[in-house]
């Protein structure tokens, strides 16, 4: 098959997403148990961004490798002119890139529908206090928990809604369902999403005890009471008091065996991730040379 | 269903680990000389020590240092975990079918869960005001 220039140069850059995400992406899989155990050494704040940006890494550097190496060696060193054959092993590539792609839109938008219309019908709701919708997210709360709630518990449970619209919780997860999975059809980092989840969690009980031991146990308190209202399910980017990986056991331990939260060092992840961002961007600037030998393998490659 | 089993093998208590489980369950509080002499068996401080660190490292137990040495007690109750572990060996079963049977346990378990976890936010409260006072 053969195919003109700017056909070469899309398949080109769907197919390098393609291999650089999976390779990533596995590579994180591997490490998702060391990651973890690194998370829980940290503030749960600090853990929460270093698995928040462990899911993202692989679709970040893929990025910057088709941003940064792919494409300017393909503009420099591709001849306009002339149309060239593609393999077969190429083009499988490019399609599973376009489709992994895809894949992360239709659950991109799937969720901000079900949440949408979510908060359109929350008035049947029962037992609910979340929070829902990504650029103005709405405080949700229902009639049985404002009457089933102290005020102190009432007061601990909107700090910890509070918590997620801070750290923007809801935006991290459209970002995190909208990334593409690594091969369609199969996401594979789901146990760093489940403790990434879990860790916002963790970290918005932290912020609503605010190392106050009283305000812990009003919190866990809330937690157990709206959970005997048999609350609702909720849909994906809308952050409940409750959350859905039943770990209500393990929080109401943690808010009472801890009077404080841990303190929160400052985090270096997003430091280190612009550094390596910054570095595969510049890299064909400092080694021009670099670019050719890149289109000779893409050459090679993409036959 | 080798997940299933592996991780089922990383949950799981060693015999000595459960007995240790077992001293702090019923004494509640103590350090490491403490659960020794409660042993029912002569054991060295170190095996106990090692013992210890590995439950803490787990995540089943808490511990505060007072002087010099560290004082263990356990994060959940002995219902509360047993109850945590039969959830996750739920939860990891393969077949939803299975699941469906025994959705009625489960929802008795949760109640029973939550009447744990009020009862241990009643001790909290209790000891806070206490402290208070």
């Amino acid at each position: 098959m053969t195919s003109s220039y700017g056909l070469r140069l899309a398949l080109l850059c769907s197919a390098c997403f393609f291999a650089v995400n999976l390779a990533a992406g596995l590579l994180i899989r591997l490490s998702v148990g060391s990651l973890i155990r690194r998370a829980s050494l940290v503030s749960t704040r600090s853990a929460a961004k270093l698995l928040f940006g462990a899911r993202l890494a692989p679709t970040f550097l893929s990025v910057a490798v088709v941003l940064g190496l792919c494409v300017p060696s393909f503009l420099l060193h591709e001849q306009r002119a002339t149309a060239e054959g593609i393999g077969a092993p190429f083009l499988i590539g490019a399609l599973l890139g376009l489709a992994a792609f895809g894949d992360g839109l239709v659950r991109g938008a799937r969720a901000l529908l079900s949440s949408s219309r979510f908060v359109r019908h929350a008035g049947h709701a029962r037992g609910l206090v979340a929070l829902a919708g990504i650029v103005r997210p709405r405080l949700l709360v229902t009639q049985d928990v404002v009457e089933t709630l102290t005020r102190d518990e009432l007061d601990a449970a909107l700090r910890h809604e509070y918590a997620h619209r801070l750290s923007q919780d809801n935006l991290k997860q459209l970002l995190i369902l909208l990334t593409p999975s690594l091969l369609p059809g199969w996401r594979g980092l789901d146990s760093l999403e489940r403790a990434w989840k879990q860790f916002t969690e963790f970290a918005a009980d932290d912020y609503a005890a605010a190392g106050d031991a009283q305000r812990s146990v009003d919190l866990a308190n809330a937690l157990v009471r709206v959970s005997r209202l048999s609350a609702s399910p909720t849909p994906a980017l809308t952050a409940s008091l409750l959350d859905s990986c039943g770990h209500l056991e393990w929080r109401v331990s943690r808010l009472l065996s801890r009077a404080s939260a841990s303190p929160q060092p400052p985090s270096r992840l997003a430091l280190v991730a612009a550094i390596a961002l910054v570095f595969t961007a510049a890299f064909p600037l400092l080694h021009p040379a670099s670019l050719l030998a890149v289109h000779n393998l893409l050459e090679k490659l993409i036959q | 269903m080798l997940r299933f089993f592996r991780s089922r093998r990383n949950q799981e208590l060693g015999p000595l680990e459960l007995t240790v489980m077992e001293v702090l369950w019923t004494s509640g509080e103590a350090n490491v000389h403490e659960v020794t002499a409660r042993l029912d068996r002569p054991l060295a401080y170190t095996t106990v020590m090692t013992t210890l660190d590995r439950l803490y490292k787990k995540g089943l137990l808490d511990r505060r240092k007072s002087e010099r040495a560290f004082f263990y007690s356990t994060r959940l109750s002995r219902d509360l975990w047993e109850k945590k572990q039969a959830r996750e060996v739920l939860a990891e079963l393969p077949s939803e079918s299975l699941i469906s049977c025994l959705v009625d346990v489960v929802q008795e378990q949760d109640e029973a869960l939550l009447d744990e976890l009020e009862k241990q936010i009643r001790i909290r409260r209790r000891e806070l005001r206490r402290k208070q006072a």
